[in-house]
């Protein structure tokens, strides 16, 4: 038969049948697995590339490239020629001179461009209004943190010298998107014109300078840029990206979308199940037909084909249904959202929804095709014996194929092949386990079989007739609530660990410089604006200057890129007790240690520990004030830098530093009606720095509230999703059901009896794919949790619920999906299924 | 018998089951020319239906050999089979096997657009026979929405539409009422007359077994009466 012909008559064929359950199952299915995964590939596309640019913030832009000299002329007009914006930025600490004296401060020369993300802030005058600028100070201009002028004994527009340079001070400095991640720096910030650095005389040869040039495109030209010029990178210099820009923003980010790629990896599979059952039904409806056509002289090639082709054209229109829902449904999402969301989220084109295309016709040749093969193999004398089967499709061949196209859908999705193996033979594993525990458990109810009533006996009859069928679909039931309890597991696990990292007291106001004889009177205060009592700590500004002897100038070269903790000052700070949210990862806190006499114990954060190749033992020399300190490292420790606390590379022991120089530092709560007698404070204390960080806080908040949007629209999706399977799972078995129905009806049993059994065998099912569900929940969890998610695993026995929620979700769906087997004439239903 | 185009020499069917061999065919032969007619007579279970399946190149003989217009089917693979089968082969089932998600003209198109031939000459072709058959009226109706009578002549239609050499019919009144089977069969006997079609059929019906040239009556697998 020409190809032609037969395509002709497939369409023709799925014309008309396009009414039959199992093929609007199907569609369905693949609708929904196509519109979820698109509607969560725009969303994930766009909300990352909308939150990325909300964290780009942090960097004032897109990337950074940074150094400790300038970047060259080459890598610059590289970056321009491709069209991205640039902007450039010099940092380095030096004194200033005002009319009362001098002060070390951080100075930065920045130029017209910058930031090219976020904006800086400035006020006229104290109390005139905060508001933001286009650009920074102009040339012979500059801006000056409040505690500068302080410290100086100057007024707004009076002049100070950096350097060989005078320059103004106009305005003051409130904000800067990219000091973020170094807000409590000690010394006061001075943001002046890049045009005035070169006056200054202050750029000698090494003199500690660390420069930073920032771009900012699009995603594609930045990353073409990047990889241009990482031949080109000089030793000194390193790429600083959103995701290093900071800590939390970063965190939350990788998580967030792991976790969407998570969920709409579940809502496929769940697909993938509804596709294979829909499927399996739609091969078994096709015996008679297939066994026609091989009787009019069709070889089984083109029966197969025939049949292929029709599924084919069905899952091409379904998905392209679907793409157009998805991407329609992610745009009401947002315009419903506008408010939430950023303004200028970017447009991510089509590459979305033809991916979502591309994978539900993948879920859909992975699931239905070992089903269809069995309509090529069809015995052409089934015409005459009905009772013929075709030789079963090997079991190999329908797992191996579903698990390849779960295979490729999960490599797609999360990128990394050792975790999708992982979860892939984990999986595999779980399904043999939870099989081999269903069929034990029908088995042993088959031993009660004999000894129980009428009603049970009909409910558990239908279940124990196949036990393998049976336990196929308390699987698949299993599979569905599992994916729905992971991802619903995972949803409150990641809001619980945003939430604990940003409570509604986290600490919004750092001060600084509290001297050691207002330490009382000054926590006092803060207990009375905060309701919580203050932990201050001991800050002494101090340098490493040897590791075991050997000069750190010798041993890490000061090109080295990252090691900012070498080329500042460090603060250092002594206590007696390990500072909360800290935690040891070797050696022992002072009061278990010997102290030795000789030298000083020192506590050292593990990760500049690992940079600088420092070990338990290791003697370290510091500068502090002028005088020299050995100390020996006692314990290493791992500390949050997401948490709003204040950090330190160094603890020492309490009372085991000479008389150094120090002041104390905080951080608190200030509720936001509470500027009165902030205020206050800072009338009362004028040498303490109070820096505000509600602006840093409420960026933070801002994404994770995206994020968490992004996460609960999701779950919503998956949820359908699994609703929809259920429903294709019990369509599954809907014929069978309904003729049992019809004949028991005939032979005289009452309605409710069949309701009964329903009920019961539904309820019974739901309850056994509950158990199995939340086991394999809890099973996968711990691997999900400690290898996907980074965060720690604990029980869920709540996950026990879903025995319950089992029982009831598909007992429901079950009783209402067969209500024709006592609503309809038992004639009606017989008539219609022969 | 040189000129027979439907030959079967001793005709074995032997199913393996797990206590003992069961021999539902055991040594048949039939001859049939061109144009004549075979009836298979046995009550149920007596294997009609099997030799009827191993006769059409639907199944293959445990022992013994079919040819169909000198080709020996023991010698061809199922592909081939089909193949011989869309060539020369026309079927007529007691459940008429329509496919309910066409019309009647469509099912009666199918072997004709099956065979590579255009839309339009099939479709015009199918409707004269469906004429021939009565249903002139009927051509773009459903199978669910025609009696069983119909659907029956919709299926002898189709089995002619193909000018198959032979026609096997199982059961063609199996399912109907008597009035409307004997219009069905005079229908088939007329339409294989002026087709000069081989006629294999099988029934249990005395009466229609009595228009066929040759007769096979079975009983438990063995041919028992041959005239």
């Amino acid at each position: 038969m020409p190809t032609f012909a037969l395509f002709r008559l497939a369409l023709r064929l799925l014309g008309r049948e396009i009414r039959a359950s199992e093929l609007q199952v199907l569609l369905a299915a693949l609708v929904i697995a196509v519109m979820t995964s698109a509607a969560i590939g725009y969303l994930n596309t766009r909300l990352a590339a909308g939150m990325l640019n909300k964290a780009a913030e942090f960097l004032g832009a897109d990337i950074v490239l940074s150094g400790t000299a300038p970047a060259s002329e080459k890598q610059i007009k590289a970056g321009r020629r491709l069209g991205l914006k640039h902007a450039q930025t010099v940092e380095f600490a030096s004194v200033i001179a005002g009319n009362d004296g001098l002060q070390l401060s951080s100075i930065k020369a920045v130029d017209d461009q910058y930031p090219l993300r976020g904006q800086l802030r400035s006020k006229a005058n104290l109390e005139a209004p905060d508001l933001p600028a286009q650009h920074g100070p102009g040339i012979g201009e500059a801006w000056a943190e409040p505690r500068l002028l302080h410290a100086l004994g100057i007024k707004l527009n009076d002049s100070v010298d950096v350097g060989y340079a005078t320059v103004k001070v106009t305005r003051l400095l409130t904000y800067e998107p990219d000091r973020a991640g170094d807000f409590y720096s000690l010394s006061p910030r001075l943001l002046i014109n890049l045009a005035d650095l070169q006056s200054t005389g202050l750029i000698q040869p090494g003199s500690r300078l660390r420069y930073r040039e920032l771009w900012s495109g699009d995603a594609e030209t930045l990353r073409a840029y990047q990889r241009e010029q990482e031949a080109y990178l000089a030793p000194h210099q390193q790429w600083l990206d959103t995701r290093q820009g900071n800590a939390q923003v970063g965190n939350a980010l990788q998580r967030a979308e792991r976790y969407l790629n998570l969920a709409s990896l579940a809502a496929l599979l769940l697909c993938g199940v509804a596709v294979a059952l829909a499927a399996a039904r739609f091969a078994l409806r096709r015996y008679d037909e297939a066994a026609l056509m091989r009787c009019m002289g069709l070889s089984r090639r083109q029966t197969l084909q025939l049949f292929c082709l029709q599924l084919a054209t069905l899952g091409v229109l379904a998905s392209a249904l679907g793409a157009l829902l998805g991407a329609l449904l992610h745009i009401g999402l947002i315009a419903a959202l506008g408010q939430l969301l950023p303004a200028d989220l970017p447009n991510v084109g089509l590459q979305p929804a033809l991916t979502a295309m591309a994978t539900g016709l993948i879920a859909l040749a992975g699931f239905s095709l070992p089903p269809l093969l069995a309509l090529g193999r069809v015995p052409p004398l089934r015409v005459l014996r009905r009772d013929l089967q075709p030789l079963p499709t090997s079991a190999w061949l329908i797992y191996g194929s579903a698990l390849a196209a779960i295979g490729v859908l999960m490599w797609r999705l999360s990128l990394d092949l050792t975790l999708t193996l992982s979860l892939f033979a984990g999986t595999l594993l779980l399904l043999l386990v939870l099989g081999v525990l269903v069929l034990l458990v029908l088995k042993r109810l088959r031993a009660l079989l004999g000894r129980i009533n009428l009603s049970w006996r009909l409910s558990l009859g239908q279940m124990l007739r196949q036990p393998i069928s049976a336990a196929g679909q308390i699987l698949a039931f299993a599979l569905i609530l599992m994916a729905m309890g992971l991802v619903l597991l995972l949803r409150n696990e990641l809001l619980d660990t945003w939430q604990a990292q940003l409570p509604n007291n986290a600490p919004n106001h750092f001060a600084l410089n509290v001297l050691p004889e207002q330490r009382d009177s000054f926590s006092a205060a803060i207990s009375q604006i905060s309701h919580e009592a203050p932990v201050l700590y001991p800050v002494s500004p101090g340098r490493l200057v040897a590791i075991n002897q050997q000069a750190v100038n010798t041993l890490v070269s000061k090109d080295e890129p990252g090691d900012n903790a070498l080329q500042r000052d460090l603060s250092l700070t002594w206590a007696a007790e390990l500072p909360s949210g800290n935690r040891l990862t070797e050696g022992q806190w002072w009061d278990q240690t010997s102290q030795d006499d000789e030298f000083i114990g020192v506590s050292v954060e593990s990760h500049l520990a690992k940079r600088l190749k420092i070990k338990l033992g290791d003697q370290l020399t510091f500068n502090i004030a002028g005088r020299t300190v050995q100390s020996q490292v006692s314990s290493l420790r791992e500390l949050d830098w997401g948490s709003l606390q204040p950090n330190f590379y160094m603890v020492f022991a309490p009372g085991s530093l000479p008389e150094v120089p120090f002041t104390y530092l905080t951080s608190f709560h200030a509720p936001a009606d509470n500027l009165q007698a902030l205020l206050a404070l800072s009338r009362d204390y004028p040498a303490i720095t109070l820096l505000p960080i509600d602006a840093l806080l409420a960026q933070l908040r801002s994404i994770l509230a995206q994020v968490t949007l992004a996460v609960e629209l999701v779950l919503a999706l998956v949820l359908l999703a699994g609703v929809t399977v259920l429903l294709a799972g019990l369509l599954s078995t809907l014929d069978e059901r309904l003729q049992q129905g019809a004949i028991l009806r005939t032979l005289g049993a009452s309605n409710r009896l069949l309701r009964r059994a329903r009920w019961q065998e539904f309820a019974l099912q739901g309850a056994l794919a509950g158990l199995m569900a939340a086991l394999g929940c809890e099973l996968i969890s711990v691997l999900l949790y400690q290898h996907l998610l980074g965060l720690p695993w604990t029980p869920h026995p709540e996950l026990l619920l879903l025995v319950l929620l089992g029982a009831l979700l598909i007992s429901l769906c079950g009783s209402w999906l067969t209500r024709q087997i006592t609503q309809q004439s038992p004639m009606t239903v017989l008539r219609e299924l022969s | 018998m040189s000129e027979s185009l439907l030959i079967a020499r001793n005709l074995s069917k032997v199913v393996r089951t797990e206590e003992a061999q069961l021999h539902i065919l055991n040594n048949v032969s039939v001859a049939l020319a061109r144009g004549e007619s075979l009836a298979i007579v046995g009550s149920s279970g007596s294997g009609k239906s099997t030799l009827l399946g191993l006769l059409a190149g639907l199944d293959l003989p445990s022992h013994g050999e079919v040819l169909i217009a000198g080709k020996n089917l023991n010698l061809l693979n199922e592909d081939q089979r089909a193949a011989l089968r869309a060539q020369m082969v026309g079927f007529v089932f007691q459940s008429f096997q329509l496919l309910p998600s066409l019309t009647a003209v469509e099912n009666v198109m199918l072997p004709l657009e099956l065979a590579g031939q255009s839309g339009k000459s099939a479709r015009a072709e199918a409707a004269q026979l469906l004429d021939r058959v009565g249903l002139a009226a009927r051509l773009n109706h459903y199978p669910r929405q025609l009696s069983g009578g119909e659907q029956q002549r919709v299926a002898l239609a189709r089995a002619f539409a193909s000018k198959p050499a032979i026609l096997f019919a199982d059961e063609p009144t199996g399912n109907l009422d008597t009035k409307t089977g004997a219009h069905i069969i005079d229908l088939l006997f007329n339409l294989n007359a002026e087709a000069g079609t081989t006629l294999v059929l099988v029934t249990h019906e005395q009466r229609l077994a009595e228009r066929c040239s040759q007769h096979l009556q079975l009983e438990a697998g063995s041919s028992v009466l041959e005239h």
